[in-house]
């Protein structure tokens, strides 16, 4: 069963993973497309070092970008048959969500794995200045790791009711409802910054996407 | 009496009559200066008893050798933060954090300064503090003014030297920190020569070495581009030589422009306070007085005299701390990604648990 599933999340997905996948493969070439200049010799590691930290904005975006596609579409055929095909299978629904689940993981290893690839073609093809170092392995794991955090949460949200995602749009606009309110009152409650502390800091769910993402580092 | 003698009498007094009335009216002048002297006394003293009553009442509150004159009310918070400041400054300084006893200043928070004060507070440096500060806010600002106290003591070769204050709000092993990335950053062959070992490199790379330091810092590749990256060249006599060392590649044009600029140290200030923050520690509590008072003699034998060791040790032990200091890669960390793990866990398990077919 779980090779049907992923045969057809592969069918839906698969226009979505081929630009992800050459993405995912181009990102850490074009960070260091600059290392190796000769009339910059002298401000390479630098120059470099900057270049790569720029480019880094675009792994957890990209990240974040094929997880909510891949989770939306592996939700997407059920939610337009109004899931009779999924109540109609002997499998409880758990059962049946993990499928769903487990291959959305298996395509995302897709664009991983590009990523992995660029990253080692990038670190041996660009010339690094002593003292820098490339980290291909590091940043294709948390590349991964950023894919699956992500597609877990959007999965989360898409297997729900509208309902359920209303809540959470409910919540997250309550919050800044708050936020501007209390400010416009004149009373300092930093409602947005505590939150935002909470989700992107150690142990926060969202810390895999924050700091720099660095191909090449000191 | 003859009508001669009394004639005679007559003459007399009336040439003494002026005389006399003319005294009588000086006395009486005297007197009344001296009553205007005494009104005037009495005015000055009501004026400056008025005054006093009107000026705001301060208080002082010493902690070590900072001294800081306050409000009253502000007595026991700003008591926290000068014992917190002389702990950081004594630190850092040392024995020279005593010249502070000679320099009090005027602590206030912001929105409420205090300005009616006698003309001897009013010289007094200034520190303000933000309106919710905490002892620990304010002690950041008194650092920060005992600091600037202590560097008006020192000569302007050290303080050119030393770049901005002397603080140590980052500790040494973050700086150091920074310092590595300089150190394989830089575009200077002097820094690359350091990272690689060379002491001389490094002495130069910190700005210790006097002299034309342009040609030691920047080989002359390094040199032509420098001059290729100025985008504002002053004075347009420059020009022609500037032309000639990226065009014609003329390496004497290129050092002619790069002197004539007097550009930046190839490390920057936080290298060198990291270098000065070693040799303080080294040094013990008379290393910063031993630094400022050597003013005149050239900086590497200052430095030496501070840390009490010979520049050469000095030096080995800055490169081989900086070295030590190289930052983690910040590409990934085992926490964040046993954290990413188990929240995929989390988001998970809510999406198998949800609602939709109940």
């Amino acid at each position: 069963m779980f090779h049907m599933i992923l045969f057809t999340q592969w069918k839906w997905s698969r226009l979505i993973l081929l630009p992800a996948v050459l993405a995912a493969f181009a990102l850490p070439l074009l960070s260091v497309q600059g290392a190796g200049d000769p009339n910059r010799t002298a401000w390479e590691a630098r120059s470099l070092l900057y270049a790569v930290q720029s480019w880094g904005v675009g792994y957890p975006v990209l990240a974040t970008a094929i997880a909510l596609a891949i989770a939306m579409t592996a939700w997407g055929a059920d939610h337009r048959g109004r899931h009779v095909y999924a109540l109609s299978l002997p499998v409880p629904r758990w059962h049946y969500a993990l499928q769903r689940f487990g291959a959305g993981v298996v395509l995302l290893a897709l664009p991983a794995f590009a990523l992995w690839l660029g990253a080692l073609v990038a670190a041996a093809t660009a010339t690094i200045p002593p003292g820098l170092h490339a980290y291909p392995g590091a940043i294709a794991v948390r590349f991964a790791l950023a894919l699956g955090v992500a597609y877990a949460v959007f999965f989360a949200i898409t297997a729900g009711t509208t309902r359920t995602a209303g809540y959470v749009l409910a919540i997250i606009a309550g919050i800044i409802v708050v936020q501007v309110l209390t400010a416009s009152a004149g009373i300092e409650l930093r409602l947005i910054p505590f939150m935002g502390d909470r989700l992107f800091l150690w142990p926060g769910p969202l810390e895999i996407f924050s700091g720099r993402w660095m191909l090449i580092d000191v | 009496m003859s009508e001669r003698v009394r004639a005679w009498y007559a003459v007399l007094i009336a040439l003494t009559l002026p005389v006399a009335a003319a005294g009588q009216e000086a006395q009486a002048l005297e007197r009344r200066l001296r009553q205007l002297e005494v009104l005037r006394r009495d005015a000055r003293v009501t004026l400056a008893r008025a005054q006093a009553a009107a000026r705001e009442p301060l208080d002082t509150v010493r902690a070590g050798s900072l001294v800081v004159v306050i409000r009253p009310a502000d007595a026991n918070f700003v008591g926290q933060a000068a014992r917190i400041a002389w702990t950081r400054l004594d630190s850092l300084y040392g024995a020279a954090a005593e010249d502070l006893s000679g320099a009090p200043l005027l602590f206030f928070l912001q929105g409420q300064p205090i300005t009616d004060v006698t003309p001897a507070v009013a010289k007094l440096q200034r520190v303000m503090g933000p309106s919710d500060a905490t002892p620990t806010d304010a002690a950041y600002q008194l650092v920060r003014a005992g600091s600037v106290a202590l560097r008006l003591k020192t000569d302007s070769a050290l303080a050119t030297w030393l770049g901005p204050q002397l603080l140590h709000d980052i500790a040494l092993p973050v700086m150091n920190s920074r310092v590595y990335v300089e150190l394989v950053t830089a575009p200077s062959i002097a820094v690359r020569r350091c990272y690689a070992g060379a002491l001389d490199a490094c002495s130069a790379a910190l700005g210790i070495v006097e002299g034309d330091r342009i040609p030691i810092w920047y080989d002359a590749p390094e040199r032509r581009v420098l001059v290729r990256q100025l985008h504002d060249v002053p004075g347009s006599g420059l020009r022609p030589v500037v032309n000639a060392c990226v065009q014609a590649g003329s390496d004497a044009a290129c050092l002619d422009v790069l002197r004539a600029l007097q550009i930046e140290l190839p490390l920057s200030s936080d290298a060198r306070q990291s270098m000065a923050r070693l040799a303080l520690a080294a040094g013990g509590r008379d290393a910063f007085r031993r630094l400022s008072r050597s003013a005149g003699q050239p900086l590497e034998r200052r430095l030496g005299l501070a840390g009490g060791v010979p520049l050469d040790s000095l030096l080995r032990q800055w490169r081989d701390q900086v070295i030590a200091a190289r930052p983690e890669p910040v590409t990934m960390a085992a926490s964040m990604g046993w954290a990413a793990l188990a929240w995929s866990l989390v988001f998970g398990l809510l999406a198998l648990r949800s609602t939709r077919w109940r």
